[in-house]
């Protein structure tokens, strides 16, 4: 009995250890990874390299913590305002642009608030504000939640009452919720499309450039933690802004519409690349 | 499909991803409740026999320890082992070993309470006789315990159940990491936050089945001994 | 032969003495029997003689040797049996996995004990399904598997019916003809007279008599033992 229970303890311990080194772990989020693109991305990387990718996908807030205490190696994000203040309080090397996809206001299709008659993003707020029709708020300091609330202060409104629930989540749990009162919300549209569960909601608002939603990557600074694997990292970010890996950024994918436009390199022909979900300029 | 035909079709496809999941649930659980039963089973029964200062203190402590949110304890391992925490150093972050740590906190005071409950009663039996034969206090517990086994391994049956049921705490320390520390727990509720709530569902039946085949076959095999238990 | 030598002994719960300043010296042989009416402090006196309780005053030795040490040399019956949630087989062997006897002489001398208390049709049954009798039948061969040189009963057949009386006081009379003694409290004024060598009459906390048997029956000394006797105490 003993020895069975040693034995079990060994092999986990030993898993640990000796786990082949050759990975990285990727700080980022959830609507990144629940669109699928990293399911489809990264095995790409791992094949013409060899590096495995290992995604901790959670909230921007809490993505952005793993990576300043060193847990991951490197960091995919959502919000440049708080991607500058990580390389400027020099947890972060060598920011990136990678990708870009927008936003969407999503609601009930019947749209009482009459949201889709609105032109950009803000006064769509405001109209769901006027009528005091339900809309669900992340409220999780995630990039989706910096830039709902940055369309407010656009608004020039601070939204309160029974109609504005913050329920302190992640996008899937939001449009769940969305799904089962008739709310509206804002989604990143990857999640949108993907999501399994859309009941009566549908997709009312978008294309404003103000729901542009830009991806940073950054690498984790080595003079901060010794222990990042920088090389490797920087690899990976190589990849994501080279021709190859922009161009499988471009490929991905879903329902047959493309979710992501690389645009690491914006002078290059980006219109080509990016048909659909390319924000109304 | 009703939920239940998806199921097992999950289970019949044997998809190997499915597996690979269901062998880590299996594996991390499995391990906790062990490592956490090896402590908890002899201090739950000395906790039980013996009387020393900050007894009633101990038994209160422990207790209420099992009201302890998972995502709780998941949050003080997440710390003790991040890069930037004291245990930093050694990577365990993100891998099933953290997972294994957590898990062994979090079913520890349940297992040890419930020792201690299926060892009073026959405390209170035995005592006169056990002490009329000087008994050392190793075989004391080791008489004991064994004679309370099947109450015992009930109470090591409920931690394993509170492990394999349990996200917050592995969710955090593991990171749900494709492939690699993704649980049954951990993708309903990736599923679920995807809004695939009848691929959610499958799945928990699919661990729900689990847990009764694991439970059935435990109680068929310690039917074989039960004899010898008191007849009320 | 070992004398049991007790000196001074009291012991007291909360305060109130139960047993005040007991001595007396009794060599180790033959049935003792201890008597006294109820709350006298009988079940107290055994347990202090075998050494599971200590007293807080006085002192308790056999041949010398503190009554705390070499407790597996006696062996203690209790008025409900113990059993061990075991098979009787099982519950039999217990007391000699303490004393690390070899596989081999465990063997012998559990079936030599199933002998001695009839057991041996019900050897593999669980032992919580005994009757009273059965159960005591197999409690006292449990004590005496370890071949103790000494035998203590607290009132052993007070629950039994007459058969299993008289299968237990078998047993009591082949431990003492195979040079064991006995120390047996008991309210059976008929067993006493049957089994006893010498009668220790308690009452109150006290000793008040301690001599042959015959002569403790035929003309008891003090008044508390002939009120004790026809039955007014």
């Amino acid at each position: 009995m003993i020895r069975i229970i040693l034995a079990l303890l060994i092999t986990t311990l030993s898993t640990a250890v000796h786990a082949g080194d050759r990975f990285i772990t990727l700080a980022s989020t959830t609507s990144t990874q629940n669109s699928g693109l990293y399911d489809y991305l990264l095995p790409l990387f791992t094949a013409k390299t060899g590096i495995e990718v290992r995604v901790i996908s959670v909230g921007t807030g809490q993505a952005i913590t793993i990576a300043k205490n060193g847990d991951a190696d490197v960091l995919l994000v959502h919000h440049r305002p708080s991607e500058d203040a990580f390389v400027a309080g020099g947890y972060g090397i060598e920011r990136r642009d990678v990708m870009y996809n927008d936003f969407v206001i999503i609601g009930p299709k019947s749209d009482p608030a009459a949201v889709s008659n609105q032109t950009n993003a803000s006064d769509g707020l405001m109209a769901i504000s006027d009528t005091q029709f339900l809309f669900i708020s992340r409220g999780d300091e995630s990039g989706t939640h910096k830039r709902e609330k940055d369309l407010w202060t656009k608004a020039g409104i601070m939204p309160a009452g029974n109609w504005y629930r913050d329920i302190g989540a992640g996008m899937g749990a939001a449009l769940n919720m969305a799904s089962s009162v008739n709310a509206y919300t804002l989604s990143d549209r990857g999640t949108w499309l993907s999501f399994g569960n859309k009941g009566d909601l549908g997709m009312l608002l978008s294309g404003d450039e103000t729901l542009f939603n830009p991806y940073g990557i950054i690498l984790v600074n080595p003079a901060k933690h010794a222990h990042v694997k920088i090389d490797m990292a920087r690899s990976f970010s190589n990849w994501m802004v080279s021709d190859e890996g922009q161009k499988a950024i471009g490929a991905f994918t879903v329902q047959n519409l493309q979710l992501f436009c690389p645009n690491a390199h914006p002078d290059q022909n980006s219109d080509a690349i990016c048909p659909s979900s390319k924000p109304r300029n | 499909m009703t939920i239940f035909g998806q199921a097992a079709e999950l289970v019949l496809s044997a998809d190997a991803e499915l597996m690979a999941v269901v062998g880590l649930s299996l594996r991390v659980s499995l391990t906790a409740t062990l490592i956490a039963s090896l402590f908890a089973i002899p201090l739950g029964t000395a906790l039980a026999i013996w009387q020393f200062p900050l007894r009633q203190v101990l038994v209160v402590i422990s207790t209420s320890m099992m009201a302890l949110p998972p995502v709780v304890v998941g949050l003080i391992i997440y710390l003790l082992l991040s890069r930037a925490g004291p245990l930093g150093a050694y990577g365990i972050l993100f891998t099933p070993t953290a997972m294994i740590m957590a898990q062994s906190v979090l079913i520890f005071p349940i297992v040890l309470a419930l020792t201690r409950e299926a060892i009073l009663p026959l405390d209170r039996d035995y005592k006169n006789l056990l002490d009329a034969w000087d008994v050392s206090p190793l075989q004391r517990l080791k008489t004991l315990i064994w004679d309370a086994r099947f109450a015992v391994v009930t109470g090591l049956l409920a931690g394993f159940g509170r492990a394999l049921a349990e996200v917050g705490a592995v969710i955090i320390v593991g990171g749900n990491i494709a492939g690699f520390t993704r649980v049954m727990t951990t993708t309903i509720a990736l599923e679920t936050s995807k809004g695939n709530l009848e691929l959610a569902l499958a799945l928990g039946i699919v661990l729900l089945s689990i847990a009764i085949t694991i439970n059935t076959a435990i109680h068929w095999i310690s039917s074989f001994g039960r004899k010898y238990q008191v007849k009320r | 032969m070992t004398a049991l030598k007790l000196t001074n002994v009291s012991y007291s719960v909360d305060g109130a003495p139960l047993l005040h300043d007991i001595s007396f010296v009794q060599e180790n042989k033959g049935v003792n029997a201890i008597l006294g009416p109820n709350g006298a402090g009988k079940s107290l006196l055994l347990s202090l003689i075998h050494g599971v309780i200590k007293p807080d005053m006085g002192l308790v030795t056999w041949n010398g040797i503190s009554a705390q040490r070499n407790k597996l040399t006696r062996g203690y019956v209790f008025q409900t049996p113990i059993v061990l949630r075991r098979s009787v087989r099982a519950n039999l062997a217990y007391p000699l996995t303490l004393t690390r006897e070899n596989t081999q002489d465990q063997k012998l001398a559990i079936d030599e004990m199933l002998k001695l208390s009839h057991l041996a049709p019900l050897a593999d049954q669980p032992a919580a399904s005994l009757s009273g009798g059965e159960a005591q039948r197999m409690a006292i061969a449990r004590a005496l598997i370890t071949k103790p040189a000494v035998l203590l009963l607290d009132e052993p057949c007070s629950n039994l019916d007459p058969a299993s009386t008289k299968l237990i006081e078998a047993m009591i009379r082949t431990f003492v003809s195979d040079g064991g003694s006995v120390f047996i409290s008991t309210h059976d004024l008929a067993q006493a007279k049957r089994l006893a060598d010498v009668v220790l009459f308690i009452e109150a906390g006290q000793l008040l008599e301690h001599g042959p048997a015959d002569e403790f029956f035929a003309k008891p000394a003090t008044p508390q033992a002939q009120a004790y006797l026809s039955g007014d105490l």
